[in-house]
C-alpha cells in the first residue's frame, strides 16, 4: 500500500521509516514524502493512481493541509477508490476538526502521534 | 522690568503685555533715533517688556543687549535687573539650571549696597536704597518661582516671605500685592485653605486700586478656587464672576480662560449642562483668540457637557480632541522631566565645584581670617551654609524625581516586553512541542531496535547488527539535535523576558531572523487559526557574524514580524479572496552595512501618521491591544544601542517595508 506523508518537518521521514520498518520490510507499506502541500500535489499528479492513503499535517507554511485536502477532493476524480486522507495537527481543536471533516477528510489525528494507534488505523483501511 | 505673576502656577501663556499692543513700532522708532546709551537702554527695556511673555527668544535678545550696555556703563543695578529678566525667561523655557545661575548673579549684585544708585531708571518718588531693595525683592520673587517649578515648595515659601519684607521696606505696593497672591496660591495647593485665604484677602486689599489692578483678577480667581475647595459654592461663584469681569476689563485673557474653564467644570459637576456648555464654549473661544494650544481642559468640559445632554456624537468628537490635546501636553511633561535629569546632573557638578572652592577658600583665607577677624568668617560660613543647603535641598528633590522617572520608564519597558512575551507563548509552546515529539519518538524507536539488536546478536548475525547499530547512531543524533533545538527555544524565551543590558556577542543574524519569524508566525496562528501567509526568506549566504545584543535584536525583529503579520491579517479581513498575504524577509551586506528588510503586502502606512510611528505610545491598534512602545523601543535599540538606522517605506494600500541596517 502506497502512503504519502506530507509534513514540513524533514525529520518526519526517517521517523516514519523507522517506526514502520517491519511493515516496510514485509512490503505491507510503501512510504513517499512531501515537504509542502504544493509538492504533494505535484507528486499526486504524477503518481496519483498508486497512492492509496495520504497523511497530511495541517499547519504548514504556504498551502495548508486543509487547502491540500480541498484540492485532492476536487482535482482528482479518477477511477476509484479515491485516496483516504487523514489530517494531523498540533492544534487539536474543534474548529480544525470540523473543517477537516467538512472538506472530506477520512480521519483526524493530533500530535504527538500515537504510532501504535496509527498502525491499527492504517491496517483497518487496507483491509 | 516688572514681572510679577508666577505664571507657572497657572498656565504658560502670554498675558502681561497685551495692554501695550501697538506700541512696538513707536518703540522700535525710539530705539533707532536714540543717541545716548541711556535712551537706547530704556527703549530696549520697554521692548523686552513687550515681548517678555509671548516671544521669549526676542525678549532674551533685547535682554542681552541691555546687559551689555549696562555693563559698559557700570550701571550695576540695571545689570542685576537684566540678569533677573534673563533668569525669568530661561525658567519659562524650562532651562532651570541656567535660570538658577543668572538669578544668583543678579542676587549677588543687588545684595551689595555699594551698587545703590548705579542705574538709569531711578524714579523721582523713590530713593537709591528703596530702588535697590525693590530690585532685590523682584529677583527673590523670581527665585521663589524657580523653586516652585522645581517642586521645592519649602524654599519657595521662604523666598516669598523674604520678598514680603523687602517689598514693605521698598514701599513697592505692586510687588507686595503679587507676593501675597502667590503665597496664597502655594498654601492653597498645600491644602492649607485658611492661610491661603488670608493671603489672598491681603493681596486683594493691596491690588484693588487703579494702577495696581492689572493682576487683581488672578487674586479673585484664586480666592474663588479656595472657596470652592471649602465647599462655599455661592461665594466661590461670586469671586469667579468678579474675576471674569476684572480680567476682561484689564485684558488679562489667560485669567478669563481659566475662570471660564473652572465655571464649566463646576456646572458639569452640578449636572447643569446648559451653563457648563456655555462656559466651555467661551473658554475655547478665548483660548483660540489667544492662540493658546493647551485646549485639553476646554475639550474635556465640552465632551462632559455633551454627555450630560446625551448628545453622544458631539461628546465623542470632543472626547477624541481632549485625548489628542492631553497627549501633546503629556509629551511636554516628558520633555520637562528630561530637563530635570539634566538639572540634577548640573546641580551635582556645581555642588562639587562649590566643595572644591570651599576647600581652597579655607586654606587661602587662614591669614585673612587672622587679619579680618571672626566676623567675616562667620559671614562667609553663613553664606556658604545657606547656598549649600539650598542646593542640597534642590538636588534631593530632583534626584527623587529622577529616580521616580527612571523606575516608571523601566516598568513601561518591562510591560512592553511582557506583552510581546504573552503574544509569543502559544507560538513557543508549538515550537517546543515539535522537537519534543521527535525526541520521544526516536527514543521509543531506539528501545525497540535495541531489543532487535539483542536478538540478531544471539543468532550471531553480525551484518544485521551493524545495520541496526548504524540506525541507532543516526537516531541518537536526531534525539540530540531536537533536544538542542528545544533548549535554544527555551533559552531564547528567557532572554526575551530578561531585564538589564545584555552584552554584545558575535551573532548569526540569519539564524535569529529565522527563529523569531517562526515564533511570530506560530504565535499568530495560535490566536487565529484561519490565518495563513506566504513567508519568503531571501537570506544572504555570506553574512558574517556581527556583534549585537542578541535578545535586543531578537526583540526588534519579533516586533517587525508581528507588525507585518498583523498588517496582512488586517488586510485579509477586508480584501477579497484573491488577496494572498505575503511576508518577505531579506538579509544582505552592502557598503559595510548589514541590512535586514521586512516587507509585507498589507494595508501600508498612511502618510499622515508616517512621522509618528516611532513615537512612544503611538499605536493604531484598538485600546488594550498594543502598548505603542514596540517600534519606539526598536528604534532605540537599533539607533542608540547599535549605531544603526531604521527606515520605513510604504505605499498606502500596497505594502510596508521596514529596513534596519547595522554597521558591520
Amino acid at each position: 500500500m502506497k502512503i504519502l506523508v506530507v509534513d514540513d518537518e524533514a525529520d518526519v521521514q526517517p521517523l516514519f521509516l523507522q517506526r514502520f520498518r517491519k511493515e516496510i520490510k514485509n512490503n505491507e507499506f510503501d512510504f513517499s514524502f512531501a515537504l509542502s502541500g504544493e509538492e504533494a500535489l505535484t507528486y499526486l499528479h504524477s503518481a496519483h493512481s498508486e497512492v492509496v492513503l495520504i497523511l497530511s499535517d495541517i499547519n504548514m507554511p504556504g498551502m495548508s493541509g486543509l487547502e491540500l485536502l480541498t484540492h485532492i477532493r476536487h482535482d482528482f476524480h479518477n477511477p476509484p477508490p479515491p485516496p483516504v486522507v487523514m489530517m494531523i495537527t498540533a492544534y487539536g481543536d474543534e474548529e480544525n476538526h470540523r473543517q477537516a471533516m467538512e472538506n472530506g477528510a477520512n480521519d483526524f489525528l493530533t500530535k504527538p502521534l500515537d504510532f501504535n494507534l496509527l498502525k491499527e488505523k492504517l491496517k483497518t483501511f487496507t483491509e | 522690568m516688572k514681572r510679577y505673576v508666577n505664571i507657572l502656577l497657572f498656565l504658560l501663556m502670554p498675558v502681561l503685555s497685551r495692554a501695550q499692543q501697538g506700541t512696538t513700532d513707536s518703540l522700535q522708532q525710539a530705539l533707532k533715533i536714540a543717541k545716548t546709551d541711556s535712551a537706547r537702554f530704556k527703549a530696549m527695556v520697554a521692548l523686552e517688556n513687550y515681548y517678555a511673555e509671548d516671544k521669549r527668544a526676542i525678549a532674551i535678545n533685547y535682554i542681552d543687549q541691555c546687559l551689555a550696555i549696562a555693563r559698559k556703563n557700570g550701571k550695576a543695578i540695571d545689570e542685576a535687573n537684566a540678569l533677573d529678566s534673563k533668569g525669568y525667561e530661561l525658567m519659562h523655557l524650562g532651562k532651570y539650571p541656567e535660570s538658577f545661575k543668572y538669578l544668583q548673579q543678579a542676587l549677588a549684585i543687588a545684595s551689595d549696597p555699594k551698587n545703590e544708585g548705579k542705574t538709569w531708571s531711578l524714579d523721582k518718588n523713590t530713593t537709591p536704597y528703596k530702588n535697590r531693595i525693590s530690585i532685590l525683592g523682584s529677583i527673590r520673587h523670581d527665585m521663589g518661582h524657580l523653586m516652585g517649578s522645581t517642586n521645592n515648595v519649602d524654599q519657595q515659601i521662604t523666598e516669598y516671605r523674604e520678598v514680603k519684607k523687602l517689598a514693605a521696606a521698598a514701599d513697592d505696593r505692586q510687588l507686595l500685592g503679587m507676593v501675597n497672591m502667590n503665597l496664597g496660591h502655594v498654601y492653597f495647593k498645600l491644602n492649607r485653605v485658611d492661610s491661603a485665604l488670608a493671603f489672598e484677602k491681603e493681596a486683594i486689599n493691596i491690588l484693588n486700586r487703579r494702577g495696581y489692578d492689572m493682576y487683581l483678577s488672578w487674586a479673585y480667581y484664586i480666592t474663588g478656587e479656595i472657596y470652592l475647595k471649602k465647599g462655599q459654592k455661592d461665594i466661590a461663584l461670586q469671586f469667579f464672576h468678579k474675576s471674569a469681569v476684572q480680567s476682561v476689563a484689564t485684558n488679562n485673557v489667560q485669567v478669563t480662560a481659566s475662570v471660564y474653564s473652572d465655571l464649566a467644570r463646576y456646572y458639569v459637576s452640578e449636572k447643569r449642562p446648559d451653563s457648563s456648555l456655555l462656559y466651555a464654549k467661551k473658554t475655547l473661544r478665548v483660548l483660540n483668540d489667544m492662540g493658546n494650544k493647551d485646549l485639553g481642559d476646554a475639550y474635556e468640559n465640552l465632551y462632559k457637557s455633551y454627555r450630560l445632554t446625551a448628545s453622544f456624537d458631539s461628546a465623542y468628537k470632543y472626547q477624541g480632541l481632549a485625548l489628542l490635546a492631553r497627549d501633546s501636553s503629556f509629551k511636554t511633561t516628558i520633555k520637562n522631566l528630561a530637563d530635570f535629569e539634566q538639572l540634577s546632573f548640573k546641580t551635582q557638578l556645581r555642588l562639587q565645584e562649590l566643595e572644591k572652592e570651599k576647600a581652597a577658600a579655607k586654606t587661602r583665607n587662614t591669614t585673612i581670617i587672622l587679619l579680618s577677624g571672626i566676623g567675616i568668617l562667620l559671614l562667609l560660613s553663613i553664606i556658604f551654609y545657606r547656598n549649600n543647603r539650598q542646593k542640597q535641598k534642590a538636588n534631593m528633590v530632583l534626584e527623587a524625581t529622577l529616580s521616580n522617572l527612571k523606575s516608571t520608564q523601566t516598568q513601561l519597558i518591562q510591560a512592553e516586553k511582557m506583552a510581546s512575551l504573552g503574544e509569543l507563548t502559544a507560538g513557543i509552546a508549538h515550537e517546543i512541542q515539535n522537537p519534543l515529539n521527535f525526541v520521544n519518538n526516536f527514543s521509543e524507536v531506539n528501545q525497540e531496535m535495541i531489543d532487535e539488536l539483542e536478538e540478531v546478536l544471539k543468532v550471531g548475525d553480525i551484518e544485521d547488527a551493524l545495520v541496526i547499530a548504524a540506525d541507532l547512531k543516526q537516531n541518537e543524533q536526531k534525539i540530540n539535535h531536537h533536544g538542542k533545538r528545544a533548549d535554544s527555544i527555551v533559552k531564547g524565551m528567557l532572554q526575551h523576558s530578561r531585564t538589564g543590558s545584555g552584552e554584545k556577542q558575535p551573532t548569526n543574524l540569519n539564524a535569529i531572523a529565522e527563529e523569531f519569524l517562526k515564533l511570530s508566525y506560530h504565535g499568530l496562528r495560535a490566536k487565529d487559526k484561519s490565518f495563513n501567509a506566504e513567508i519568503i526568506t531571501d537570506f544572504a549566504n555570506d553574512l558574517p557574524k556581527i556583534n549585537v545584543v542578541q535578545q535586543d535584536i531578537g526583540r526588534v525583529l519579533l516586533n517587525l514580524f508581528n507588525n507585518a503579520f498583523y498588517a496582512v491579517n488586517q488586510k485579509k479581513k477586508s480584501a477579497g479572496p484573491a488577496y494572498k498575504p505575503e511576508i518577505t524577509v531579506t538579509t544582505l551586506i552592502k557598503n559595510g552595512q548589514l541590512t535586514i528588510k521586512v516587507r509585507d503586502n498589507g494595508n501600508g502606512i498612511p502618510d499622515a501618521i508616517r512621522d509618528k510611528i516611532m513615537q512612544p505610545f503611538f499605536t493604531t491598534k484598538p485600546t488594550g491591544e498594543g502598548t505603542g512602545l514596540g517600534l519606539s523601543l526598536s528604534y532605540d535599540i537599533i539607533v542608540k544601542g547599535h549605531g544603526g538606522k531604521v527606515s520605513v517605506d510604504s505605499i498606502e494600500g500596497n505594502y510596508t517595508e521596514f529596513t534596519i541596517s547595522i554597521p558591520v
